[in-house]
């Protein structure tokens, strides 16, 4: 019942007319931005980010969710029309999304991923609700081993569940540990590694890393790999806008059970919306009547990645907002939102921040609704984004990430920053080295850091006391049978076929 | 220019064995303390001694890396490092640009300089679409509440 009232303030909250203005304005520029080739949700977030900093805090996380909700359903726009994926969850969606646009049902395509979406961001909403509250009531009672726990196996399985190599993955893990200790300690007030450059007694912020990983680093790669103009892009059609009965019929199971899948997959850190595309799509080709159809546009192919897709954003939330753990760069980019405004995710948040919650919480499900109305009727619209010239589009959006930076602190020095991790970003993306970790790890590492040192301060420099405690040592072992779960399976089938 | 991948890994291991050489240099002068009380630099050694040892095992596979792996014998593209090359010397040079010249003769010089790499229509054209998008950035993020450095020009817009 009490959630329901906290629901009700939250819409009071959410339907103000400038909330309502800045879910819409997010969601449109979200999609805008997400809609162009190369930028994926977590790029569109770092460069979109300056245009929340001068809102009041509620008003600029409603319009950064709207962002992230609207960049998610752009990338789907031209995997569709374009069978080029905005990021990796997208790829699904281009197997059966263009393969269905090529047959001339682009509209109904493009409908499918809207209404999927917003079936599993609704659902993922409610799992949100109940989630969060619930699992910030019992981590109120986590002290520094658990956060230590939590921030230590949240790595971990992060490192092991991305596609790059486990070692290089590591060195991106300890590489943003070492940046982010750079700066004053906060315990013992020391200036560290700042080799007496003032700016950098603040320490190496979030945003201009990400931004030169994600952003520049992108926008380099553009320029070194030049654009093609020769794309074929699928046009849509007013009339061809909705699906058949039968493409309906065929949608609901595999929306539904990817909202499922898709919420219980965005609570594991690491890329879980791209994880549980891949998932949703072998389930739904399983599961299907029509697998030959699979890899020609069977809608289930469609339907069910593009829900799950949606679902573990809202279910990537939990640990954010009850935790003030990001296991994603997307999350993480929240955060930073939020600590822009001075508002510290975690278990308080929701007892001192209820307006904020609340009002995020209902913004999400105007969010969804928003993505229904605009996004339907404008696809049309938006597949002309994709005309415009990389060779404009590149300079604009360094532009706006110089902006986004600077207006932070309003440090000469972010903008070197920025520009050094844009070039470190480039030359290690052709090597494998994937910068989820190191952003992740500049996030969350300062948490790692003071809950090890109060920790040990706790147990009087008794890490085995530290890791024994009854919830820490659940974390370490789930964490481990996770991780060796698949080398578990593997062994038994080697034995079973020695066997045969 | 053309980089072989196994040269490529063994420099990049080099560069992070360099890194965190420097690294655990830098927290020399800091106060380790005990388990029971761990002070400044106790996370900065166990992360400095961490990416030391990463780093070694690293540069060790990438050494031992077989060259069939390093693409040798497949066909190499030309890659166009220079249009790279040139945008990071702009978007290093830009911050002292702005420090001196304020944003707006700045972010028009750079955007413009980034528009010629990426030869995007004539010079004239370039020119305009620089400083048009500069002066509209300034102007929408200083409504957004945005504080940009702003001399002459930026105040008389405002």
């Amino acid at each position: 019942m009490d959630v329901l009232v906290n629901l009700m303030s939250g819409f009071a909250i959410a339907m103000q007319p400038s909330n309502l203005f800045y879910a819409l304005v997010g969601v449109f520029l979200g999609t805008i931005t997400g809609v162009l080739p190369g930028i994926g949700p977590t790029a569109a977030m770092t460069i979109l980010i300056s245009f929340t900093l001068g809102l009041e805090a509620t008003s600029s996380t409603i319009m950064f969710a709207g962002i992230y909700y609207g960049a998610m359903y752009g990338g789907s726009v031209t995997s569709i029309l374009l069978n080029m994926p905005g990021e990796a969850a997208s790829v699904v969606t281009c197997v059966e999304g263009y393969q269905m646009a090529k047959k001339g049902r682009a509209g109904a395509a493009l409908t499918m991923a809207a209404i999927g979406s917003f079936v599993a961001g609704t659902i993922s909403i409610v799992g949100l609700m109940i989630g969060a509250v619930f699992l910030s009531s019992l981590a109120l009672k986590f002290g520094p081993p658990e956060f230590l726990a939590l921030g230590v196996c949240g790595l971990i399985m992060l490192v092991r569940m991305i596609d790059a190599p486990l070692l290089k993955s590591l060195i991106m893990v300890l590489f943003g540990m070492a940046v982010v200790s750079v700066g004053v300690d906060p315990m013992s007030g020391n200036e560290r590694f700042t080799f007496g450059i003032y700016e950098l007694g603040q320490g190496i912020d979030f945003l201009p890393v990400a931004m030169g990983l994600f952003g520049i680093a992108e926008v380099l790669k553009v320029a070194r790999e030049g654009s093609d103009d020769h794309q074929q892009l699928i046009s849509v059609r007013m009339r061809d806008l909705f699906p058949t009965r039968e493409e309906w019929r065929r949608s609901v199971a595999p929306i539904l059970r990817g909202s499922g899948l898709g919420f219980v997959m965005g609570l594991i850190p690491g890329p879980s919306h791209v994880i549980s595309t891949f998932v949703s799509y072998a389930c739904e080709k399983k599961l299907s009547k029509h697998p030959e159809e699979f890899g020609h546009g069977a809608i289930e192919g469609l339907a069910g990645p593009e829900s799950a897709n949606n679902a573990a954003v809202g279910g990537s939330f939990i640990p954010l907002m009850a935790l003030g753990i990001p296991f994603t760069t997307a999350t993480a980019m929240i955060m930073v939102s939020l600590l822009l405004h001075n508002i510290v995710p975690g278990p308080t948040l929701v007892r001192d921040h209820p307006d904020l919650f609340w009002g995020l919480i209902a913004s999400m499900y105007v969010g969804n609704m928003t993505l229904l109305v605009i996004n339907i009727p404008f696809a049309g619209i938006l597949s002309k984004i994709m005309k415009i010239p990389t060779e404009f589009l590149m300079p604009v959006i360094i532009a706006l990430c110089w902006v986004g930076v600077f207006s932070v602190n309003n440090s000469f020095v972010d903008l070197f920053i920025l520009a050094l991790f844009g070039i470190v970003g480039f030359f290690l993306a052709d090597l494998k080295f994937d910068p989820a970790p190191l952003v992740l790890a500049l996030v969350i590492g300062p948490m790692i850091e003071s809950s090890l040192r109060q920790s040990l301060k706790m147990t009087g420099g008794s890490i085995g006391e530290v890791v024994t405690r009854p919830i820490s040592l659940t974390m370490y072992l789930v964490t481990a049978l996770i991780i060796m779960v698949p080398y578990l399976i593997k062994i038994l089938r080697n034995k079973r076929f020695l066997k045969e | 220019m053309h980089l072989k991948h196994k040269k490529k890994e063994i420099v990049t291991a080099i560069a992070m064995l360099i890194f965190s050489l420097v690294y655990l240099y830098g927290g020399v002068d800091l106060r380790v303390g005990t388990a029971r009380n761990p002070g400044a630099g106790f996370f900065p050694l166990l992360i400095g001694l961490s990416l030391l040892v990463s780093s070694c095992l690293y540069l060790y596979q990438a050494s031992r890396q077989p060259r069939a792996a390093s693409n040798e014998d497949e066909p190499v593209e030309k890659l166009n490092l220079w249009v790279p090359a040139g945008i990071a010397v702009v978007i290093f040079v830009y911050p002292v640009l702005l420090r001196y010249m304020y944003f707006i003769p700045s972010t028009t010089l750079c955007l413009f300089a980034l528009f010629r790499l990426m030869r995007f229509k004539g010079w004239t054209y370039s020119l305009l679409a620089a400083l048009v998008i500069a002066v509209v950035i300034f102007v929408l993020f200083s409504r957004l509440g945005v504080i940009l450095p702003n001399g002459a020009v930026e105040q008389f817009l405002l």
